[in-house]
């Protein structure tokens, strides 16, 4: 498949040419009974077909080149016999193909068209000529056409001549009309377009800057074309308007040069320098050539100025190929590709004006259309990627964004924690305060006071309890984040003394328990009073000589059985002897259970009593990190 | 005979405090102030080998009687005295130079197994103490290094991660089968760490703030 596409590449300028060679063979068609091939030429100065003298006259082949001096406008008289049967009532016409020169037309000796000047050459005529006349004019037996041409440079002078019916001439010199001359201006007008539209992207997209070349490529181009196409110089000497033509095809030649340098990436200053300097001395010898010396030299064209312009171009060529291999982007494949096509038929009109080929007609400049093409989709290809890209970009923004506020909404919540945890450290702290200065400070005095007088012993014992129930109440004011087993374990510290005094032994089975999530100061003293007073009972009736504390995680193990955290205290005493007396107690423990959306369950006997308490467990976020910190 | 130097502004609970202590045969109170500047001259002139220190003082913080008498005389061991021993005052003083804590409600038994443990080696670390710690090494291992503090070892790790769930020395001791003796050695090194590291980070405070040049 993709040597398939190489070979099309490959062989694509060839089937433009062979294209436009039939299109040409069609324009050119003759109509046989109408043609004229030969005529009689004489070279005469002569302004007026009757003064011509008779005698000179030689009888040549159309189309006729004659070889002029190249210095002065050349006057020459060709006079064309026409045998006509009756007269003619409808519209007659005389096409001429190609003139390359101004002209004038005489019916038996009528003038019936004139084409500029005859006392100042024209350079190029390229345009057809059709000129109408009554079929009046012309009588029965032998006529005269007389056409007077003034050339200035060597080659070309009259070509085959059509003299016939209007309604049979006219659709061939229109279709004539339209490949040479419509079909350029069209081309030089979207040559302009286009070239615009890139000057815009390089003054627009830094990063397309490299298009601005080829926009001035294309400008010189458009010039060079809309040089061939004007029958008469806008000024000066006609060899300068040539030679502009010709300078412009060099500018063409240099910038799409830059502009190929630039796409591939080539770095070639001395290439360049050297290309700016011979093309601007070249221009110079161009310019003040016909200006000072009114020389014409063609010579120097076919020899020293196009062959290297040539070289040039295939140099290029190469680096667009290399670079299409090296990339392998669309962009480069089909650069490499155009440039394939314009050099085949760029070397082609070379060979034919160097009279290495006769072939006819031009052709380069009918490939702009296929080059205006491409770059067209190219710029196309370009403006869709950017607004991909852009799009993508603005998605990608909407993405981040959304992720940024989000982020933020984490913060600004994750603030707010903090927010409360320190205004809840701050009270915590004011409490504090007031009971070490305070309360607590005066409680720790009276034990003091009480420890040296026998008669205040019994208040020992209940300012004991007081501390330690303040002592609880600062425990569930600190910090606790959710740690279950610190919590637990200050108890047991705070409950110590106690149990030493009792002489219990305490089994302390406290698992790993993942940080809470809501365990707030109000449900943390909630749990301690729980556990303090279920240890409380075991002291005070049980008998017991052993208590067991245990802290798991239960993890869930059905739907109906959620995770939970089941806090246990177990005495080997001898069971809830008195339900009344334990009631009470029971009764509060309940309520707080109940408070914390958690069951409490006694299972109380002769051997010992087991109180759980069971909490539903939700883990919490990882915090701990932010608030200390904080 | 250990000489015990007391500071606490309250005469009742000083005296209480001194009586207590006195009862223990090794102990022997040297001094008992009840200001900052007392308790300063007191430890220029007197040699002592544990120093109690109350928070509340009329005449300035106990802290800074914790960090000038530690900066002084390294190897004086030094406890702070509070009513409930919570977790802000006990960090701040442990921070500051303070190996351990007495309650004011702590009889005489409980004073002289705290005091003998601090000369042994380490003084136990409460719950609250040591989840507090937990918190703040791991915080300063994700903070950038310059404010880094030495981590702790798995060791020592695995003993506040028990010690914050309550267990005692001997019970902590007997489930990583060490010593007693050791597991003490290890909360001292702790307590130093977080010494070393708050006085280091102090340093960086000081000099980011440049403090230090101005000396």
């Amino acid at each position: 498949m993709k040597g398939f596409g190489i070979v099309g590449i490959l062989l694509a300028p060839f089937a433009f040419i062979a294209l436009m060679n039939s299109w040409f063979a069609f324009v050119n068609r003759v109509e046989p009974h109408y043609l004229y091939d030969r005529a009689a030429v004489i070279q005469s100065d002569e302004s007026d077909p009757r003064l011509l003298p008779a005698q000179g006259w030689k009888t040549v082949k159309l189309p006729n080149r004659t070889v002029g001096n190249g210095t002065v406008p050349t006057s020459l008289w060709y006079r064309v016999e026409l045998d006509i049967a009756e007269p003619q009532n409808e519209l007659w016409a005389v096409y001429l193909p190609r003139t390359g020169a101004n002209y004038a037309l005489y019916i038996n000796d009528d003038q019936i068209a004139d084409g500029g000047s005859m006392e100042r050459a024209v350079p190029l005529h390229l345009e057809p000529l059709f000129f109408e006349f009554s079929g009046r004019m012309l009588h029965a037996g032998k006529n005269v056409v007389a056409i007077r041409v003034v050339r200035a440079s060597a080659s070309g002078a009259l070509g085959a001549t059509q003299i016939g019916p209007s309604k049979v001439l006219a659709p061939i010199y229109r279709a004539a009309y339209f490949l040479k001359t419509t079909l350029m201006q069209i081309t030089v007008v979207c040559m302009l377009a286009v070239g615009l539209i890139m000057a815009t992207l390089f003054r627009l997209r830094s990063r397309d800057a490299v298009f601005g070349w080829f926009a001035v490529a294309l400008f010189f181009w458009a010039a060079q074309i809309a040089i061939l196409l004007r029958p008469e110089p806008l000024f000066g000497d006609w060899r300068l308007w040539i030679n502009l033509q010709c300078i412009a095809i060099a500018c063409y030649v240099i910038s799409l040069s830059f502009f190929i340098n630039r796409f591939v990436g080539a770095h070639l200053p001395r290439f360049e320098k050297t290309l700016t300097v011979w093309g601007v001395a070249g221009a110079a010898l161009l310019i003040l050539d016909p200006l000072l010396f009114r020389s014409s030299m063609p010579w120097f064209f076919s020899w020293v100025w196009f062959p290297p312009l040539s070289m040039v171009t295939i140099y290029q060529e190469y680096q667009l190929v290399m670079s299409a291999r090296r990339k392998r982007d669309v962009d480069s494949m089909y650069l490499a590709a155009i440039g394939w096509f314009v050099l085949v038929n760029g070397l082609r009109d070379t060979a034919i004006d160097m009279n290495l080929l006769h072939a006819g007609a031009f052709y380069t400049s009918y490939t702009v259309g296929p080059v205006l093409l491409v770059f067209g989709f190219i710029l196309l290809r370009r403006f869709a990627r950017a607004v991909v890209t852009a799009e993508h970009a603005r998605d990608e923004l909407e993405i981040r964004v959304a992720q940024k506020s989000a982020a933020l909404e984490e913060n600004l919540v994750r603030l707010k924690d903090l927010e409360r945890e320190r205004a809840l450290s701050a009270e915590r702290e004011r409490i504090m305060r007031d009971m070490h200065d305070g309360v607590g400070g005066q409680l720790v005095q009276v034990l003091a006071l009480a420890a040296n007088q026998p008669a205040l012993k019994p208040v020992e014992e209940p300012i004991r309890n007081c501390l330690e129930d303040l002592s609880l109440i600062i425990d569930s004011i600190e910090p606790v984040n959710g740690d279950l087993g610190s919590v637990l374990g200050m108890l047991r510290v705070r409950m110590s003394h106690r149990l030493e005094e009792a002489g219990i032994k305490l089994c302390w089975e406290i698992a790993d328990i993942p940080m809470l999530a809501d365990f707030g100061p109000q449900r943390v003293l909630q749990v301690l009073r729980i556990v303090q007073e279920a240890i409380a009972n075991a002291l005070k009736h049980s008998r017991a000589t052993q208590i067991a504390v245990r802290a798991v995680l239960c993890d869930a193990d059905r739907i109906q059985d959620p995770a939970a955290v089941a806090i246990e205290v177990a005495d080997n005493g001898i069971g809830m002897v008195s339900a009344r007396r334990a009631g009470h107690g029971l009764k509060n423990m309940r309520r707080r259970a109940a408070e914390l959306n958690g069951r409490l369950s006694v299972d109380s006997c002769e051997t010992g009593t087991k109180v759980r308490l069971e909490l539903p467990f939700f883990a919490a976020r990882d915090v701990n990190v932010a608030v200390a910190r904080s | 005979m250990i000489n015990i130097a007391l500071v606490e502004d309250d005469d009742i609970t000083r005296r209480s405090l001194c009586d207590r202590i006195s009862s223990d045969a090794d102990f022997r109170v040297v001094a008992a102030v009840g200001s900052c500047a007392e308790a300063r001259s007191m430890l220029c002139n007197r040699s002592v080998d544990v120093l109690l220190v109350d928070l509340g003082l009329p005449d300035g913080n106990g802290i800074d009687v914790i960090a000038w008498a530690a900066y002084r005389s390294p190897q004086l061991k030094i406890m702070v005295i509070t009513v409930f021993g919570d977790e802000k005052r006990v960090v701040s003083a442990i921070k500051a130079g303070a190996i351990g804590y007495l309650l004011k409600s702590d009889g005489t038994q409980q004073i002289g197994i705290a005091i003998r443990q601090l000369l042994d080696g380490g003084s136990p670390i409460s719950p609250a103490i040591a989840r507090h710690l937990i918190r703040l090494f791991a915080a300063s291992e994700t903070c950038e290094s310059s404010t880094r503090s030495e981590p702790l070892k798995s060791r020592e790790q695995e003993i506040l991660s028990l010690a914050a769930k309550g267990f005692s020395y001997g019970e902590i001791a007997q489930m990583l089968r060490l010593s007693v003796n050791t597991v003490a050695m290890h909360t001292k090194t702790i307590y130093e760490k977080l010494s070393v590291n708050s006085r280091a980070a102090a340093v960086y405070e000081a000099s980011r703030l440049g403090l230090l040049d101005r000396i």
